[in-house]
């Protein structure tokens, strides 16, 4: 049976005036007594009865938008979602994995049926599942990678993962973890692939074994050289900066860049210089240095036209 | 997501004590947040299940948890062969035929 709505020709949002007047034309249309030559026509006729009975009605038509009847007038059940449409999906967890005991779920649900199914029968043929290895990727913190470090880490499939990271690790290394995989039926587990990448640090940059920084110092630290405190990876440094240092400059702290270096020590720490304008540059500074530039003409670009 | 009263109010036989007795058996297992329980799909699904065993078949409460336990492993197992099929199913065809084969006489000799 046809849709009442689609039956008259009507919108489901028409008013009431709209299906009557949509039903009394069909009607005209359609009645077999005005339409002697149209055999289909009682058929038709019938139908458009069956849905204005329901849609000219606005207590029923209520009831069918809602759900209620169908298009027959018939009661009709409310949707009902059986469970077992549910429990076939991968997503349901909370109510899978639940023998006997009351389900807290411990392990990969998949192998815990497996290893019950098929474990130890010692037959020939028997069904044996090898370890399984995993893969993940883990982002770790900058100076951990520098420095290395032990950690315990959850990963997403809910797994728990023993690591030590050795100092030094380049972004993309992989590292191995014997035995933190999946078991196989034997129960000796698979091992565990864990990818490295690197949070940036805002001020550390690596480059090999080497670590880069920027220091910044005023014109003044520049042209008199000066003490300055400088932040490395294992805490701040008392550097000397030397007394004209240009702009750009590289300044080397041994040893405190990454391990394991050449020769297995470390590597540096690359300071590069950065000589910043003065703040609060007033009009004496300007005079002066106008003043200055008369007797130390500068050329700083070189051999173009002035 | 519903919580307990609109729940309630949808399962006309349901009474809340009775929810409350099923959730504590953990025959329905629904989020909680600050303001009690919350019931998604599958949590309604499942109290329209229990309503269905307890108040239309007539089974007793006390073997609700039973029954819904072997639901869940019968539902377990069914996924569990469903992944063993789709994996025999990317194997070559000869390896699915001998599979198909060994199967084939496991059952006819069990029979016997």
């Amino acid at each position: 049976m046809a849709d009442p709505y689609a039956a008259l020709g009507v919108e489901r949002s028409a008013s009431q005036d709209e299906i009557r007047k949509a039903y009394r034309k069909l009607a005209k249309e359609t009645h077999p007594d005005l339409n002697p030559g149209k055999p289909e026509a009682e058929q038709r006729f019938k139908e458009i009865n069956a849905a204005y009975d329901i849609v000219g009605d606005p207590d029923k038509r209520k009831r069918f938008d809602a759900g209620e009847i169908d298009e027959t007038g018939a009661e009709r059940e409310p949707e009902r979602h059986f469970y077992r449409d549910y429990a076939e999906t991968d997503r349901n967890t909370r109510y899978s994995r639940r023998g006997a005991s009351q389900g807290d779920g411990a392990t990969d649900f998949d192998y815990d049926i497996f290893a019950d199914l098929f474990r130890g029968r010692g037959e020939r043929g028997t069904f044996r599942v090898p370890p399984q290895d995993v893969r993940y990727t883990l982002e770790v913190d900058f100076l951990d990678a520098a420095k290395g470090t032990r950690k315990t880490v959850s990963m997403p499939d809910g797994k728990t993962l023993d690591i030590a990271i050795p100092a030094g690790i380049r972004e993309g290394q992989v590292l191995r973890l014997k035995g933190q995989g999946l078991p196989g039926t034997e129960g000796t587990p698979g091992d565990a692939y864990v990818e490295i990448t690197i949070r940036p640090h805002p001020h550390f940059k690596r480059d090999g074994h080497d670590i880069l920084t920027t220091l910044p110092i005023s014109l003044g630290e520049a042209l008199n050289g000066a003490s300055v405190r400088v932040d490395t990876i294992d805490g701040p440094v008392d550097v000397i900066v030397p007394k004209g240092v240009k702009e750009g400059a590289k300044l080397r702290l041994r040893g405190k860049g990454v391990a394991p270096g050449k020769d297995g020590g470390r590597g540096d720490q690359l300071i590069s210089i950065h000589i910043a304008p003065p703040k609060g540059a007033d009009d004496a500074l300007a005079q002066f240095m106008a003043e200055w530039e008369k007797t130390h003409p500068q050329n700083p670009r070189g051999r173009e036209a002035t | 997501m519903i919580r307990e009263s609109e729940l309630i109010a949808q399962y006309a036989c349901l009474e809340q004590h009775v929810l409350l007795t099923w959730i504590d058996e953990g025959v329905v297992v629904p989020h909680r947040d600050d303001n009690g329980y919350l019931f998604d799909r599958v949590d309604e699904a499942r109290v329209a299940l229990a309503c269905d065993l307890h108040y239309r078949m007539g089974l007793e409460h006390a073997s609700l948890p039973v029954i819904l336990s072997l639901v869940d492993q019968l539902h377990d197992a069914r996924n569990c062969l469903r992944a063993m099929t789709k994996a025999v199913a990317q194997q070559s065809d000869d390896v699915q035929q001998e599979i198909a084969r060994l199967i084939a006489s496991t059952r006819t000799t069990e029979r016997e």
